[in-house]
């Protein structure tokens, strides 16, 4: 069964982030990836995350599947236009890349080579639209497509946002555009989550309308969740959890019992989580 | 009004490093408003130039920088020289290095297209990007004032109102404001096209 078809049947999943390499050995990726394959019921590779240059998430995607990992491609809209973007979606379907994930993608100032030129030609929401409207057989452009694909799309939201009301509208907007599954941004306290899951139906929302796969992010360190908290955009760490963790012992391993804690309490909020463990895939097999 | 900003004096010594007579024109619209380009800034250039044992040659205020008639009456009678040194927008500086053949530099960087909230601060509000859409988005521009110019809604970085680069308001929040204000934010469930760049 593939991730689409597991989340269907409502069978609790669960996806791991997979950071691409900054160079062209894959070895590493393919290695955690192929140890964790029965932890894990797909892998999100990610495209460029927080503005750093890595190896293509469309390239690693279609290695992994060639290993029989299942992935999930992100794709983001600041580096590619609307060609560039729909050309990867046709690209992905061939090589046997089944999910894809519409990101709006962080800004290039949180990246590490900041006078870049961002595109944003399109935003996550029309990217959505544009894939179903491919899958339909109309490209943006108007013109027929040849021959089609079809896929499994997701989107993100952002529970931890004090401007909930903006990521529900857009929530709305990516489901009607196509989203079937929406992954958050990291959540460290449920209740932030049974809050905002709460207010959907004032959006249009139906629970049903798309799948929720908690994120939860596996901490580290002290030092890690301290600098996430003051330093990337839309993530918010509770006090009590960051001191948790400066008061541990093992670091790492308080890390893994605080996710464990989280998904217990997520577990019958949503249809599955997303692991964010920053490239790191050491004792993940113990997660759940 | 164009939002014009100082080049670095190094680099404009360095773009006229082989000319010896200089010319100076200052923009008395925008650039004057920006205190980039009007007869302080011209002034105070000349004086620098002058320590860098450089002639200046001429010096004024054209009225308008980006009307051709106004600037084509100002080439007229000038004294000979090397170059032209434009303090004004990159539209002033081709419109008088169009109809002149000796090289022009200019001597500011062109930010955008803002409103003055006091004297030397500015406010980003329009990029001239073609199909105006701001009707739809309660007068403000997310084009412009939304840092990834999204058109469906915001992404999830705002801080207390702030976009998560820079310190300027997140310009989604300020559209929801609005709308909400306006009985209107059920609008903005209308889902977007991808803008016409043309």
């Amino acid at each position: 069964m593939n991730l689409e078809q597991k989340l269907k049947k409502n069978i609790f999943v669960k996806t791991l982030e997979i950071v691409p390499p900054k160079g062209v050995d894959v070895s590493k990726e393919l290695k955690a990836a192929k140890k964790l394959k029965n932890t894990f019921d797909a892998f999100n590779i990610t495209d460029n995350q927080r503005s750093t240059m890595r190896m293509s998430s469309l390239t690693l995607s279609a290695l992994f599947v060639q290993s029989r990992l299942e992935p999930i491609m992100q794709l983001n809209c600041r580096d590619k236009n609307r060609l560039a973007l729909q050309s990867d979606i046709l690209g992905a379907y061939p090589l046997g890349i089944r999910n894809i994930l519409a990101i709006t993608g962080d800004s290039i100032k949180t990246g590490d080579d900041n006078n870049t030129r961002q595109v944003f030609d399109i935003d996550s929401v029309q990217l959505l639209f544009l894939t179903s409207g491919i899958e339909k057989g109309t490209m943006s452009s108007g013109k027929t497509i040849s021959s089609v694909p079809s896929f499994f799309k997701g989107c993100v939201v952002n529970p931890n946002s004090d401007f909930p009301e903006g990521q529900l509208v857009k929530l709305k907007k990516k489901i009607d555009a196509g989203a079937q599954f929406c992954q958050t941004q990291a959540v460290f306290d449920s209740h932030i989550l049974a809050g905002f899951l709460k207010r959907f139906e004032e959006f249009g929302i139906e629970k049903d309308d798309v799948m929720i796969l908690a994120g939860v992010f596996i901490l580290p360190s002290a030092k890690v969740a301290r600098f996430i908290s003051d330093n990337l955009p839309g993530n918010k760490i509770p006090e009590k959890i960051i001191e948790r963790m400066e008061n541990a012992a093992d670091q790492k391993r308080e890390g893994i019992r605080i996710a464990q804690e989280l998904i217990s309490q997520f577990q019958h909020e949503v249809a599955g989580v997303h692991i964010m463990s920053m490239g790191r895939y050491d004792h993940l097999e113990k997660l759940f | 009004m164009i939002v014009t900003e100082k080049k670095k004096i190094e680099d404009i010594l360095e773009k006229i490093r082989d000319c010896k007579k200089i010319v100076i024109f200052g923009c008395g619209d925008c650039a004057t408003l920006c205190k980039t380009g009007g007869k302080d800034e011209v002034e105070e250039l000349k004086k620098i130039l002058e320590d860098n044992e450089k002639q200046v040659v001429y010096t004024s205020v054209i009225d308008i920088s980006c009307d051709e008639r106004i600037v084509k009456k100002e080439l007229k009678n000038l004294p000979e020289y090397d170059c032209i040194i434009s303090l004004s927008c990159g539209t002033g500086t081709q419109t008088v290095g169009d109809i002149i053949e000796k090289p022009v530099f200019s001597g500011l960087d062109s930010k955008y297209a803002g409103s003055t909230r006091r004297i030397g601060h500015f406010t980003e509000k329009c990029s001239l990007c073609g199909e105006c859409i701001i009707n739809d988005f309660g007068g403000i521009c997310p084009i412009t004032r939304c840092s990834k110019h999204l058109l469906n809604g915001p992404c999830g970085g705002s801080v207390d109102g702030k976009c998560e680069v820079g310190d300027k308001d997140c310009a989604w929040v300020l559209i929801y404001k609005r709308m909400k204000k306006q009985g209107r934010e059920k609008e903005l469930l209308q889902y977007r096209k991808p803008k016409n760049w043309k």
